[in-house]
């Protein structure tokens, strides 16, 4: 079946783009790029003078005159950014690599023995680091001091992590091999000897997106069958969605969030410990009175509505992930080595964002927490990999 | 100096006369609507231009603005993703004046399924099925791992099969939930 949707791919999207416009070669296509160009550099030009006249009165004369002077087009010119500095002022930690292994170094500058292979992902959780690795096939939880942790196996070689808005808990989602549905096992992000695993399937057309201990959040494609209607929707019954193990699992309700137009929700109402508490979910704009008394009616803590609120936030590009409420970020000169380095890391909470390839002595810095990204030129640690991923909530 | 200048534009005059179209059509099979893709060009050609002093003697001018291209193409989902809407997304819709073939019918399903697909996947998908580009290939242009473009494919494939996978819901004629009574 496959070989049959990728011919149908490959000839559907050769035949969808020969549809093309009739002005792909128009003439001024390249002139309006060209003057585009140079009112970027005006601009930067200025940018750069006007952040000149600043410095200079702290006496970085010699540094910031060059764009005054130059007398050919300059890009923005980035000032340098210490590992100290990104430490203090963004918490930012980093993965490094050395002949004991690797290890984090924390934003107190401490070093902290991790594992002695090399991971995909480092995440900061709210009590111990996840360390994640495709090629091991396993998820390992480890203390903030590196304390021995608990270290899990993949069930198979799709199994990707989910960690919750709290930074509390990581779920292992893993789906069949037909990709019908998705299983989730969540697990408590502490060192502990003793602890529970919940688990639950649903079908594959739901993604789980956040969680709280009474409910959960996904989002699924509710738009195209729905229209935007508001009244009691019943995809569970009639999509296999499988909600009942997620009431069986303990929660107290499913809210699942349009995919496309993400302020559009379906609350379902579960029975802890027994499956469904009612057949069908009630679904409509996020604000509304027939959405909000569904969803109090649904989980019995004021807690629920702030973690749908907050989901619906950041799906709808209004919460603290990137790009959500700043324009991107001119990269001036630096624009060729951003596009070209090997990796892209962005902060989970949006306040900075690192292009970079392994081994460079520079990596390049967008800061997102002013006004303006300010792109800057950071000398990474000696031996750094990548910098660790911090999911705790903003403070 | 300016006639450097001028040959370096006229370079690049050339360069975008030659692709431009090229551009267009895998700008359009990203965006999903034709102006859309033409603002993405045009970005696309700018930023190829602030950088052509330095890349317009390698080998990999196109390969360049390809990359450009793709992860605009992701910077401005970021920014716009909650304002799209799907009837914004289909603006090329099944013509009903034209013999409604079955082959028509399904290139016409899968182009919505398409549109609707999470950017990411879906540049995986022009990549990998439109510009038969390898997952290494892939992997470099959008900046994420070969893992990630594997299950990104899979993940999009799975959606396609099911949709697809009946006439019936090939041709759009999808069971409707019931409603309440």
């Amino acid at each position: 079946m496959n070989g049959d949707i990728e011919a149908l791919l490959r000839s559907g999207l050769a035949e969808q783009a020969e549809r093309a416009p009739a002005t792909v070669d128009d003439p001024a296509l390249a002139d309006l790029a060209i003057a585009g160009a140079h009112r970027i550099r005006r601009r930067r030009r200025a940018a750069a003078g006007a952040t000149g006249a600043g410095l200079l009165v702290l006496g970085a004369g010699a540094f910031v005159l060059q764009p005054l002077l130059a007398t050919e087009d300059q890009g923005q010119l980035a000032a340098d950014t210490s590992t100290s500095e990104v430490r203090n002022e963004l918490g930012m930690e980093f993965l490094i690599q050395d002949d004991e292994g690797y290890q984090v170094i924390n934003d107190d500058g401490d070093r902290v023995a991790l594992v002695d292979y090399a991971p995909q992902d480092v995440y900061r959780l709210a009590d111990a680091y996840l360390v994640v690795s495709a090629e091991e096939q396993t998820t390992e939880l480890i203390g903030l001091d590196g304390a021995a942790g608990r270290g899990m196996s993949w069930p198979s070689e799709m199994t990707y992590n989910v960690v919750n808005s709290e930074a509390t808990q990581f779920a292992m989602v893993t789906s069949n091999a037909d990709y019908t549905e998705e299983s989730y096992a969540i697990n408590d992000a502490v060192i502990a000897d003793r602890t529970t695993t919940i688990e639950f399937t649903t079908n594959f057309e739901l993604t789980l997106a956040d969680w709280s201990a009474s409910t959960t959040v996904f989002t699924a494609d509710l738009w195209s069958t729905t229209a935007g209607q508001e009244k009691r929707w019943f995809f569970d019954e009639q999509y296999s969605w499988n909600l009942e193990s997620v009431g069986y699992a303990g929660y107290q309700s499913a809210v699942i969030l349009d995919q496309q137009d993400p302020s559009f929700v379906c609350v379902a109402d579960l029975e802890p410990g027994s499956g469904l508490a009612q057949v069908g979910e009630d679904c409509g704009r996020v604000d509304s009175p027939f959405v909000q008394e569904a969803l109090g009616a649904a989980a019995v803590d004021e807690a629920a509505a702030d973690l749908v609120d907050t989901a619906v936030a950041e799906f709808s590009g209004e919460g603290t992930q990137i790009y959500a409420d700043s324009e991107p970020a001119d990269l001036g000169d630096y624009e060729d080595q951003y596009y070209q380095a090997e990796y892209s890391q962005l902060d989970p909470s949006g306040r900075w964002e690192l292009s970079y390839s392994r081994g460079d002595s520079t990596w390049i810095l967008v800061d997102y927490t002013g006004d303006d990204p300010a792109v800057s030129i950071l000398t990474p640690p000696e031996g750094a990999v990548m910098p660790v991923l911090d999911c705790r909530p903003p403070e | 100096m300016s006639e450097v200048k001028s040959s370096q534009d006229e370079e690049f005059r050339e360069y975008v006369a030659a692709r431009s179209a090229a551009l267009h059509r895998a700008a359009y099979l990203l965006t999903g609507n034709w102006a859309t893709a033409e603002d993405l060009v045009q970005t696309t050609l700018t930023k190829t231009y602030l950088a052509w002093s330095r890349i317009r003697t390698t080998d990999s001018i196109d390969a360049y603005a390809r990359r450009i291209l793709y992860n605009t193409n992701a910077s401005w989902w970021r920014k716009r993703s909650n304002r799209e809407k799907p009837t914004e997304v289909f603006e090329d819709r099944a013509d009903l004046s034209r013999d409604f073939t079955e082959h028509a019918a399904v290139r016409d399903a899968m182009w919505r399924h398409i549109a609707v697909l999470p950017k990411r996947q879906r540049a995986v998908l022009v990549l990998r099925y439109y510009e038969n580009r390898s997952d290494a290939q892939i992997a470099e242009i959008l900046g994420i791992s070969i893992g990630t473009v594997k299950s990104q494919a899979s993940r999009a494939l799975a959606g396609m099969r099911k949709r697809l996978g009946t006439p019936a819901s090939a041709l759009g004629v999808a069971m409707e939930p019931r409603e309440a009574a």
